[in-house]
């Protein structure tokens, strides 16, 4: 049983008769894998990334998609996070007056409850998340401001990267996550997603540079085209398009 | 325009009498209620509603923090001196109020270790405190009974003086009216934190002047207009003098049927040279009927000042709000959060602790899909 299966995705923007960006996508992680999805602009890689995490805006016009089982496709954007399904942002939104602490806790505390699990409590809570920020060059003040208010861009990713290991989901998609991050913060993110890998759960790398894949090593590394998976591979495959460019599959 | 008139005529009250005030205050006064900027002033809000609340009986309310060194109460002072603080043609009303009831003097010389808090019970006396020069100290007032009341508070800081001023009204059904009129002089410094929940109807007036070169004024208000309420902030702040700074940030939400009216004027006299003034009033509407009116105003008589004024009206962000849902938060309880947030960036102060979980309870019984 894959742990994230799609079949056949079409998928539109906006309503029925919206553009079609995904053309028949098949797509099949199993646990313990690291996917890379690579293509050029306009391929329809983030409009992947929403129409799994069902963000308002698309509309699925065929095919099927299923985490751990779960058909996926009526389940509204919170449902999908509880079912174990997480997006890391290209562009993380700021959200004044709201604290990072006080967002992290509601986020915890929706899981739990929809696995009616136990609640954790606060003073364990804010420690865990302290530790958490530290192992990623996060200063522990961030906590207390807006989510991702004023933050730089590196903070932002750092941020969502800080998400993943608290809430621990199935299934990770990181939307371009290595995008506008200077060397080091690069290392940083990839280590915390290199500590969020087990034999439970699976990655969705979506990304334009092999450079994020020399720090995260994918398993499998696909080509998206016109709304298509076009080639797939293992690791080399990216350092063949890194050195070739697109076209030559295209 | 009729119910601007029922003001009763004039008695000049002893304190009043042989002062310089009193020499023409018949006449501003009469001037005062037929003039334009009062019209202006009670566009949106019934005027007679909130007039009869004056003839309420009034009480004394109750103080804390009076017993300070440096604290000195006077009830029905002989003699006052409001020549500079009280602007008749701005605030008919207010004055008339002054002229009417027994009133309370509060002078604080020395700084003060303790907040100093107003508990009103209901209608209430005039109040005017005066902080002497070089002073700081912090006032607070709170008024949670849902009794139809008004409030009339007089403030003037000395120069160099600093007043941190938190303010939390949180009666939902009544009718209330909140004047306050600030006059800050050199140097000093005033900073205004309002937190209310509207009611039936809550009319909330702030008059701030910035006498002294480099008086200085900062407020926030966070303000939860629940169904069918009503809210009417006016709000001015005078440049008078150069080098004169104010800064003003107002978030109101107003639920479904609710109404807001938001009118910050900043008036930079001539002469005020270097003035420097900015004023942001952000409204969330929540539902397809709620009505807000918001109108931030600039009237400069001067070049050499930098002054910068908005006003939005928006709904919750999609962006923000599916951020949260994607981390598990139903949409319901997103919303509330996302307003929760939006009011929580104007909370700030010594009241805050208490403002906060106040201004969201009626966000627990709203329908939030």
């Amino acid at each position: 049983m894959s742990l994230l299966a799609v079949k056949d995705l079409h998928a539109n923007v906006g309503e029925e008769d919206g553009q079609e960006i995904l053309k028949g996508l098949n797509l099949q992680i199993q646990a313990g894998e690291v996917h890379a999805i690579m293509g050029p602009n306009g391929s329809g890689k983030s409009t992947l990334a929403n129409v799994l995490s069902g963000r308002p805006g698309y509309t699925v016009t065929r095919g099927t998609l299923s985490l751990a089982n779960e058909d996926l496709s009526h389940l509204e954007p919170h449902e999908r996070a509880q079912a174990g399904l997480f997006l890391a942002f290209q562009y993380p939104v700021e959200i004044p007056g709201v604290s990072n602490m006080e967002f992290l806790k509601a986020s915890t505390d929706s899981l739990a409850k929809a696995h009616n699990a136990e609640q954790p409590d606060a003073a364990g809570f804010i420690r865990q998340v302290r530790t958490l920020a530290e192992s990623l060059d996060l200063d522990p003040q961030f906590l207390k401001r807006g989510v991702n208010e004023g933050f730089s861009g590196g903070e932002k990713k750092r941020n969502e990267i800080l998400q993943l290991l608290l809430l621990n989901p199935k299934m990770a998609i990181l939307d371009e996550t290595d995008s506008g991050l200077d060397i080091d913060a690069l290392k940083v993110v990839a280590e915390g997603v290199n500590r969020y890998r087990s034999a439970d759960n699976g990655v969705l790398l979506i990304t334009h540079y092999q450079r994020l894949l020399d720090y995260i090593v994918p398993d499998v590394v696909h080509v998206l085209a016109d709304g298509q998976i076009i080639q797939s591979g293992d690791k080399n495959l990216a350092l063949e398009l890194e050195a070739k460019g697109y076209t030559w599959l295209t | 325009m009729a119910d601007l008139e029922v003001l009763e005529p004039l008695n000049l009250p002893d304190w009043l009498n042989n002062t310089v005030l009193a020499e023409d205050a018949v006449e501003n006064y009469q001037r005062a209620l037929a003039g334009p900027a009062r019209r202006e002033l009670w566009k949106y809000t019934p005027a007679r509603k909130i007039i009869e609340l004056r003839q309420l009986p009034a009480t004394q309310p109750v103080l804390s923090g009076h017993e300070q060194t440096g604290v000195t109460v006077t009830e029905n002072p002989s003699r006052l001196d409001l020549a500079d603080l009280v602007n008749i043609q701005r605030a008919p009303e207010a004055f008339a109020q002054l002229c009417k009831q027994p009133l309370l003097h509060i002078a604080v010389t020395a700084d003060l270790a303790q907040p100093l808090n107003l508990h009103y019970q209901g209608n209430s006396w005039p109040v005017i405190i005066d902080v002497a020069p070089d002073v700081s100290m912090t006032l607070t007032e709170e008024c949670e009974q849902d009794h139809d009341q008004q409030q009339t508070l007089w403030l003037r800081l000395g120069a160099n003086s600093a007043v941190t001023h938190a303010r939390n009204s949180f009666g939902a059904t009544a009718l209330h009216w909140q004047f306050v009129s600030v006059q800050v002089h050199a140097s000093g410094h005033y900073r205004l934190h309002n937190h209310a929940l509207a009611s039936t109807l809550r009319r909330q007036d702030t008059q701030i002047q910035l006498v002294g070169s480099g008086a200085h004024a900062e407020l926030t208000s966070a303000v939860m207009v629940a169904e069918r309420l009503n809210l009417d902030q006016q709000i001015t702040i005078e440049h008078i003098n150069p080098h004169t700074t104010s800064r003003q940030r107002v978030h109101n939400i107003v639920a479904d049927r609710g109404k807001s009216t938001f009118n910050g004027r900043i008036h930079i006299h001539e002469g005020a040279k270097n003035s420097d003034a900015q004023l942001s009033n952000k409204n969330l509407g929540l539902g397809a009927n709620a009505t807000i009116n918001t109108k931030p105003e600039l009237e400069i008589y001067n070049d050499d000042v930098s002054c910068a004024h908005g006003a939005t009206i928006g709904q919750l962000d999609d962006n923000q709000l599916f951020y949260l849902c994607s981390r598990g938060v139903a949409p319901a309880v997103a919303r509330r959060l996302l307003c929760e947030g939006f009011l929580q960036q104007c909370v700030d102060g010594p009241l805050a602790d208490a403002a906060g979980p106040a201004l969201v309870a009626p966000l627990q019984d709203m329908e939030m899909t």
